[in-house]
């Protein structure tokens, strides 16, 4: 008895472990037609919502397509991937949507399972540097092509040794644009200065920093409504603006280092505490800029184009207004970060006909009419040079088509953010972001300043070195 | 098992990247950084701590309390008392995180309104500093009680009736009993669940990402967020292997402690 009892245990355990070992193997298969990477990659059936509404005509190449799930960009891309798939005679797509998105793109990159292509913001060189991603084909756009179409600050993140390796869709501006809650001003019984409808917002820092005070109300030390919230939420996107502006740059003229522990940095680091902390805060810092203007707790708040689009699903019914921002500093140029955002990347991990599919895809997602729906179903600026010549809107009124246009019409003073250091993306929203809250905790600027630095020029080591 | 924490192992010693397929060895330099160079790992052990203080106490103390609550109950309502204070543990984190972020609201939170009826002024709870934390660590003592209150309910129904029914006669009241029979018999269990509440207390994630992602400033920045941070977002998976070592040797020192004491009571 007690030898059967001891031979069935071992059988389960044998069985369990193997069982286990299974579950930490990968797929070599990487034959996207045989075997799609959308059925075999690890992902969960509840986190992968797949579009089913097409049907597979024979003959076709079929593809995976991955994006992010939020509503707008499932919305859009669903109704654009059908209208491909229904023009396209030789390929399908098959698209999925994720949330937390780049962080699943990143453990399918690691773990060589990524999708034949992905719309993605991520810094892309490291997966070209790795081979893991095909350069742009001529077939879809040459070098030239590209360079004419795109902006060139679109452009500078998706080159890798010579070669693109992403065809961007929206060059990415972060701080331009000032959002008005107009019910709040109502309530308050405040009149919006009639020169900022005249000239796309106010004309210098004072004239706004006034009117802010003026809709800040607090509760002793504690702010209850923000006169105008910048804080989180890709504030650190105002960082560098304001280094610019006070005439200093970050970036090195050998494309080598970065440089935070600087008198202009300083600058800046003390301008973004002194309005969120002490007597002159007109912000809170305990909730991010866009969620306390979404919520009706902020009168005004500093963002980017696309929270124009979002309002309409976080905060239905918003009455706004929209603007460009002034300069931070008097007699500055408004400069602020316009670099490559979203954009189409091809794994090289598939054979030939896969790649050709996927680029004929991107091909039509990357017309100047796809770009410019995109944008405007997004509330993104388009990569594309030619896009919005003519884009209507309505002053008196806060739109998405309004705030693309007037945030183009500043595009001039757009700034790469340093390609040259292989994940400028990294350097601001990991490595910055992490500093600024530090400082914003203990209010010491010369360590988050030190440490950005370091950790900026680490990143860049190992980047460039591997 | 092994498998996986053979790898964490390994990869802390080098420098492994997710973006990359290569790698090699570099000793103990994603240590060093960690302790000589990263501002933000003391920060995350320190609110780590500060959260294990928090929720340990309060877990085991209300816990306790709990199952005792609910065994003193004799009617029917036992069992729904059971049910009710079990659901938590099998409803989503986050759908518990969603909720108590409008609790926390400080315009239309339940809590604020609360407070109001006493004259107390609304307070920022998730937005505050001085508060966020705490109010957090509330979040994960919220969903775990009910569990191990269920656990300790089990134990307090093992014991032997007959040794209530001697203590009465020797007229010890409703105190002298809980304190005199129940707690003793049933300290392995709470013994457990000390062991157990440290263990999870040191991996506090869910709501820390849910609510605060960290803020304000670094105020809720605890240790499972930098190592989510760097390995995930960073993709440096090397030096989020080492800090997750780091993790488990101190759970496993506490926890190795915690038996200590068990075996020196039961000695």
């Amino acid at each position: 008895m007690k030898k059967r009892n001891r031979i069935i245990a071992l059988l389960m355990v044998t069985a369990l472990t193997g069982a286990s070992l299974l579950g930490c193997g990968g797929s070599d298969d990487k034959g996207s037609e045989k075997n799609p990477p959308a059925s075999d990659n690890g992902k969960t059936e509840q986190d992968a919502p797949k579009d089913e509404s097409q049907e597979v005509k024979q003959g076709k190449t079929e593809i995976t397509f991955w994006t992010q799930d939020s509503t707008t960009y499932m919305g859009w891309f669903k109704e654009a991937v059908e209208q491909f798939n229904a023009q396209s005679e030789t390929v399908q797509v098959n698209a999925e949507y994720f949330p937390n998105f780049s962080d699943k793109l990143s453990q399918a990159f690691a773990a060589d399972q990524q999708p034949d292509v992905a719309f993605t913001w991520q810094g892309i060189t490291p997966w070209a540097k790795a081979g893991k991603l095909a350069p742009v084909s001529e077939e879809c756009l040459t070098k030239e092509e590209m360079e004419a179409q795109f902006y060139e600050g679109a452009l500078k993140n998706k080159l890798y040794d010579g070669q693109y390796y992403c065809v961007p869709a929206e060059i990415n501006v972060e701080s331009p644009s000032l959002f008005v809650n107009m019910d709040l001003l109502d309530k308050m019984e405040k009149e919006l200065p009639a020169s900022w409808i005249e000239n796309n917002g106010p004309a210098t820092w004072e004239e706004l920093e006034q009117f802010a005070k003026e809709l800040t109300i607090k509760d002793g030390d504690s702010i209850t409504q923000s006169g105008l919230a910048y804080v989180y939420s890709s504030w650190e996107a105002m960082f560098p603006s304001l280094i610019w502006q006070y005439g200093g740059d970050y970036r090195d003229e050998e494309n080598k280092v970065v440089h935070f522990d600087t008198e202009e940095a300083r600058k800046a680091a003390e301008f973004m505490l002194k309005y969120c902390k002490g007597e002159d805060a007109i912000s809170d810092s305990g909730t991010s800029r866009y969620d306390l203007f979404t919520q009706g707790t902020a009168a005004m708040c500093v963002g980017a184009p696309w929270y124009a689009s979002s309002f309409d699903t976080d905060a239905e019914g918003l009455n706004y207004q929209v603007f460009n921002m002034p300069a931070f500093v008097d007699g500055a140029n408004p400069y602020h970060v316009a670099t490559g955002g979203w954009g189409y990347i091809v794994s090289s991990k598939t054979d030939e006909s896969v790649q050709k599919a996927a680029w004929e895809f991107v091909k039509y997602m990357t017309t100047t009419e796809m770009t410019e729906s995109w944008a405007l179903g997004t509330g993104a600026l388009s990569a594309d040079k030619n896009a919005f010549a003519n884009l209507q809107y309505d002053p008196n009124v806060g739109s998405v088509e309004k705030c693309i246009a007037i945030t183009t019409e500043v595009l001039q003073y757009g700034q790469e953010d340093g390609a040259y250091t292989l994940d400028a993306s990294q350097l601001l929203y990991t490595i910055c972001r992490q500093q600024l809250r530090q400082m914003l905790e203990n209010g010491d600027i010369d360590t988050a300043l030190k440490t950005m630095e370091a950790e900026g020029n680490d990143m860049i080591d190992a980047n460039l070195n591997r | 098992m092994i498998l996986p924490i053979f790898n964490v192992v390994f990869y802390s010693f080098t420098n492994s990247h997710m973006a990359y397929s290569d790698w090699k060895f570099v000793g103990f330099e994603q240590y060093i950084k960690m302790f000589t160079k990263d501002t933000l790992f003391p920060i995350a052990i320190w609110n780590t701590i500060k959260s294990v203080l928090i929720i340990v106490p309060f877990t085991v103390v209300l816990s306790v309390t709990l199952a005792l609550g609910i065994h003193a109950v004799k009617s029917k309502l036992n069992k729904f008392f059971t049910f009710v204070y079990f659901l938590p543990s099998i409803i989503s984190m986050v759908a518990i995180c969603m909720v108590w972020k409008w609790l926390y609201h400080e315009q239309y939170g339940i809590i604020n309104a609360f407070l109001g009826l006493f004259g107390i002024s609304a307070q920022k709870f998730l937005g505050s500093s001085s508060q966020a934390l705490f109010c957090l660590c509330v979040i994960q003592v919220w969903a775990l009680i009910g569990y191990y209150a269920v656990i300790l309910v089990a134990a307090i129904r093992g014991i032997d009736l007959s040794l209530y029914e001697a203590a009465e006669v020797d007229g010890a009241n409703g105190w002298r009993k809980i304190f005199f029979i129940t707690l003793p018999l049933i300290r392995q269990n709470i013994f457990f669940v000390c062991i157990m509440a440290t263990t999870q207390a040191f991996m506090f994630f869910t709501p820390v990402k849910v609510l605060t992602d960290g803020m304000p400033g670094t105020s809720t920045y605890v240790l499972m967020l930098h190592i989510m941070n760097r390995g995930i977002n960073n993709s440096d998976i090397a030096y989020a292997s080492a800090m997750s070592l780091i993790l488990m040797m101190i759970i496993l020192v506490f926890s190795l402690i915690q038996r200590l004491v068990i075996r020196k009571d039961n000695d």
